[in-house]
């Protein structure tokens, strides 16, 4: 009986004590520059998660949302492709959870992965 | 102890195994006509000319926030489906006469949210939060036993996120016209029918005035649920009593559907119906099936995969939802009984003659002194 009270009082309070916005943290393990990590939307719509340019084997700083789920990643990288200029690579679907996210950027035969570190 | 143990043991073995479903902008729409006809079958059943009053409360809580996830054009963003619901009957008889006259309440407040709540929403670029209300004033005569109903249903957006878009109006009126067995209810919105149900509750209830035994409780409740303009939607349901009002068979169809149907095997403790199990088949569509079983007890339902839920609750499947919820009816000799139920609650009779008993006892002892 004791257990079902608590359980009652705590349904719909979970915010009160578990973490409610996701925190991620980006380090560039690519040889090149990397910027604007953001979610891909329909009608090019957008959403900017790490809007700062990351240099080559440095580390963002924390950049929190109160978004969670399972998502489509993109991000613009100063390759050789592109000369001096940015290109859009498209990161695949990752699912970010609420609490401290850090992930990490490879690359591989001129394509870019996520991956958790 | 030990059966603390196991159920510590088996929320810990649920909490890390359930799947989760995927609502879209679609099913938070379609939600609200299905709603709508919900509250009109419980209305059905919680208003009989011999039913005094009917108390309802029920939240939804989904204990993790991986089991329901909205659909965006981004991704599938997590979060927590909600439906927290309240209805309330009242009848009171107008004296010297055979009429009652009262109202009833049906309000609910459903959509999802990237947290969970209680009263408070987070309103977030994902939230949908939605409130329903169905109102009506109610006339039944106890001698005639026949009842009629009249109210309105309305929709209001309390929140919607960009992704969900524009509600369309929905205000809608709706009568109930019972007698004996028989109920017909429709439901008018912009002058043109939007929807007709008609209920013929054969089965003999004690608590209607009718037997509690004998071959007429074995008669079916039927029901015909037409909703006029999408034909497709039209639903027959037949609930049949298996054995003593405890063990009943509930079956739908669809007849505009190719094989579309369910069915549930639904066991009760007693004919009150307020404690019970139910074992459950669902095919939706040719190929597309699954079994369901839920608990229900007062205060709380326990459910997976049941039928009432994916229809009830965002087409929600193969995830375990759990219902904080009392439902129960009363009638002019205070007996209580569950929804849709065929015979009250046994209760202590001798409770009431307690008080009485305990001043006389006071009154021996103060005489001893």
């Amino acid at each position: 009986m004791r257990i079902f009270i608590l359980l009652l009082m705590f349904s719909g309070c979970s915010h009160w004590f578990m973490e409610n916005d996701s925190r991620l943290q980006l380090v560039n393990e690519s040889s090149y520059s990397v910027r604007n990590l953001r979610l891909v939307g329909d009608n090019n719509q957008d959403e900017l998660w790490i809007p700062v340019e990351i240099l080559a084997g440095e580390q963002s700083e924390v950049y929190s949302k109160i978004w969670s789920g399972s998502f489509k990643w993109k991000i613009d990288v100063k390759d050789s492709l592109c000369g001096s200029s940015w290109c859009s690579y498209d990161l695949g679907e990752k699912t970010i959870l609420r609490g401290s996210t850090l992930w990490s950027l490879k690359s591989s035969d001129s394509s870019y992965v996520l991956e958790t570190k | 102890m030990r059966s603390r143990l196991v159920f510590l043991l088996s929320l810990a073995l649920v909490w890390n195994s359930w799947g989760s479903f995927v609502l879209t902008p679609e099913n938070l729409h379609k939600q609200v006509e299905i709603t709508f006809n919900q509250h009109l079958l419980e209305l059905h059943q919680a208003f009989k000319p011999q039913y005094n009053g009917y108390f309802a409360l029920g939240a939804v809580w989904l204990p993790s926030f991986k089991q329901s996830s909205f659909l965006s054009p981004y991704g599938e963003h997590y979060g927590f489906a909600f439906r927290q619901q309240a209805a309330l009957l009242w009848q009171n008889p107008i004296e010297q006469t055979a009429f009652k006259a009262g109202f009833a309440w049906w309000g609910e407040r459903q959509g999802f949210d990237s947290q969970d709540f209680i009263f408070f929403p987070s309103y977030d670029k994902f939230s949908s939060v939605r409130n329903l209300h169905s109102f009506a004033l109610l006339l039944s005569n106890t001698q005639l036993n026949a009842n009629f109903a009249m109210g309105l249903q309305w929709s209001h957006s309390e929140f919607m996120s960009e992704f969900v878009g524009k509600e369309k109006d929905s205000l809608r009126y709706f009568a109930t016209l019972g007698w004996n067995f028989l109920t017909i209810q429709g439901v008018i919105n912009h002058r043109s029918l939007q929807g007709l149900m008609v209920h013929a509750d054969l089965a003999s209830r004690s608590l209607r005035g009718q037997n509690s035994s004998g071959w007429r409780t074995y008669l079916p409740d039927l029901a015909m649920i037409l909703p006029w303009e999408d034909k497709n939607t039209w639903q027959l349901s037949w609930r049949q009593n298996l054995y003593g009002q405890k063990l009943y068979l509930h079956s739908k169809w669809w007849p505009k559907q190719e094989q579309r149907w369910e069915s549930s095997l639904q066991w009760f403790m007693d004919a009150s119906q307020l404690v019970g199990m139910e074992l459950s088949y669902l095919q939706k569509a040719p190929g597309e099936s699954f079994w369901g079983i839920g608990v229900e007890m007062p205060f709380v339902r326990v459910a997976y995969n049941l039928p009432r839920d994916f229809h009830g609750f965002f087409h929600s499947k193969s995830t375990i939802i759990v219902e904080w919820q009392l439902s129960i009816g009363s009638n002019e000799k205070n007996e209580f009984f569950g929804l849709n139920a065929a015979q009250s609650a046994p209760m202590e009779t001798q409770v009431k003659s307690a008080p009485a008993a305990v001043k006389e006892a006071d009154r021996t002892l103060e005489g001893n002194e």
